[in-house]
């Protein structure tokens, strides 16, 4: 018997994972379905990410802190992590083409402006 | 104690202030900036036909020996053309004097009055008397080959040498480098701020200002010249102002789009911008302008350091993320 040889008693079947099993008769494992899930949130919360201009990091298999920013979910013993990443600034150039409501000078200030821009 | 400074030059007004201790010495210092402003304009204006820059336009064909200022000046002009594709260009004379523009401004207004003008008006009011648009589609935004990409600069030898048939145009950075060059002069001696026609470089802060407030700059309003838009706190950095109704005559306005080779047909009535210096306030403005607001704001966010306030055809304001941080 070398170290690659499986020993099977019995109904050999029974001795298969779940997963084999439940692949046999063409349905999902338990594990299978959590796993789907979990996936199915982590797409979710990247989604999510991304309609808030964030920066989306996956990395699966590395546990991350949780915090407000940090969101983990427990894949069947390995760990998906979703970071999202709101920058302080925003990183593109972001054009704003909606009318602007500009303050009116007030000539109650303490100085009044002595030069102006003017096109020449 | 503040002294300021106001006289006519370059065709348009230059105010100088400079608040400084000792009131005689930031008076000489002016008197001396005063003179520095009317020496640029004898040197590098295209209207008069002893300049350093007309001479330099006399021998095109040819390669020039130029005076440093110069070369910076044209190397300024020759930037500003390549960092905004063509936008800004400096060797579009012959499309202002087809324009109407062939003389300083005043001389084109005295003789429109003189002469009512009879050219053909274009659907945005500008006169088209005989200028075609330019066609071709090399150049990055799809125009002619640009001219001042076929001009030759060594900026070691100090030369210059320009196609046959092309003239050089400074007016575009020429009030701009007056200015920040007068500000370095001014400089040592205190705060101050530099306003050459509206093209200004503000340093330190204005007297009874708090700290780090710079200076307080009102931005006119185009549809109402002398009223005012907003007031902007310029801090230890340049402003210019460029508009479709400042030098304006019957044949259009001096701001010639080169895709046409007409006065620019666009939705903003003025830009004005704020930068590091004034020359790069100065072309900001004038390149936003002529490519009209959505354009204009696309090529803003690029230039870094750069805000703008945009004074729309149809009434309403516009300008980028950060000109709200310098508003009052």
């Amino acid at each position: 018997m070398t170290e690659n040889t499986v020993s099977r008693r019995g109904n050999p079947a029974a001795t298969r994972p779940a997963a084999a099993n439940a692949r046999r008769r063409g349905r999902p494992s338990k594990a299978a379905l959590a796993r789907l899930k979990v996936t199915a949130i982590v797409v979710a919360l990247a989604a999510f990410a991304g309609s808030l201009g964030g920066i989306v990091a996956l990395n699966p298999g590395v546990k991350q802190a949780t915090s407000a920013s940090t969101a983990s979910a427990s894949t069947g013993g390995q760990v998906a992590a979703v970071k999202i990443v709101v920058p302080a600034e925003p990183a593109a150039p972001q054009i704003n083409s909606a009318p602007l409501q500009l303050p009116q000078p007030s000539q109650s200030q303490l100085f009044l402006p002595r030069t102006r821009t003017r096109g020449s | 104690m503040l002294v300021t400074c106001s006289f006519q030059c370059m065709t348009t007004g230059i105010e100088l202030f400079l608040d400084a201790e000792d009131a005689g010495a930031a008076e000489k210092a002016l008197a001396e900036a005063e003179r520095f402003f009317f020496q640029v304009e004898a040197r590098f204006s295209r209207f008069r036909v002893d300049s350093e820059l007309s001479q330099l336009n006399a021998a095109s064909g040819k390669t020039s020996e130029v005076s440093p200022d110069l070369a910076e000046l044209v190397g300024l002009a020759l930037a500003a053309a390549q960092m905004s594709g063509g936008i800004f260009d400096p060797t579009i004379i012959d499309k202002l004097e087809t324009a109407g523009y062939d003389q300083s401004i005043e001389l084109v207004r005295a003789r429109e009055t003189a002469r009512p003008a009879g050219g053909a008006q274009s659907a945005h009011g500008n006169a088209v008397s005989g200028a075609q648009p330019i066609s071709g589609k090399n150049g990055a935004f799809g125009w002619d080959s640009p001219r001042w990409a076929a001009i030759r600069l060594d900026p070691q030898r100090r030369t210059v040498s320009l196609p046959e048939g092309v003239r050089l145009d400074l007016g575009g950075v020429g009030k701009g480098w007056a200015a920040d060059r007068a500000a370095e002069l001014l400089r040592p001696l205190g705060a101050g701020l530099v306003n050459a026609g509206g093209d200004l470089r503000a340093w330190g802060d204005e007297p009874c200002a708090g700290p780090a407030q710079g200076w307080l700059v009102a931005v006119d309003d185009p549809t109402r010249p002398g009223t005012d838009v907003v007031w902007l706190r310029v801090q230890e950095r340049a402003a210019a102002t460029s508009s479709v109704t400042g030098r304006r005559w019957s044949g259009g306005h001096h701001l010639i789009d080169p895709r046409t080779g007409r006065p620019a047909d666009t939705d903003l009535l003025s830009v004005t911008a704020l930068a590091p210096t004034t020359t790069g306030a100065e072309v900001a403005a004038k390149v936003a302008l002529i490519l009209g607001r959505d354009r204009g704001l696309a090529w803003l966010v690029d230039r870094p350091g750069v805000e703008a306030l945009m004074v729309g055809a149809d009434g309403n304001y516009y300008g980028t993320r950060g000109i709200s941080g310098v508003w009052l």
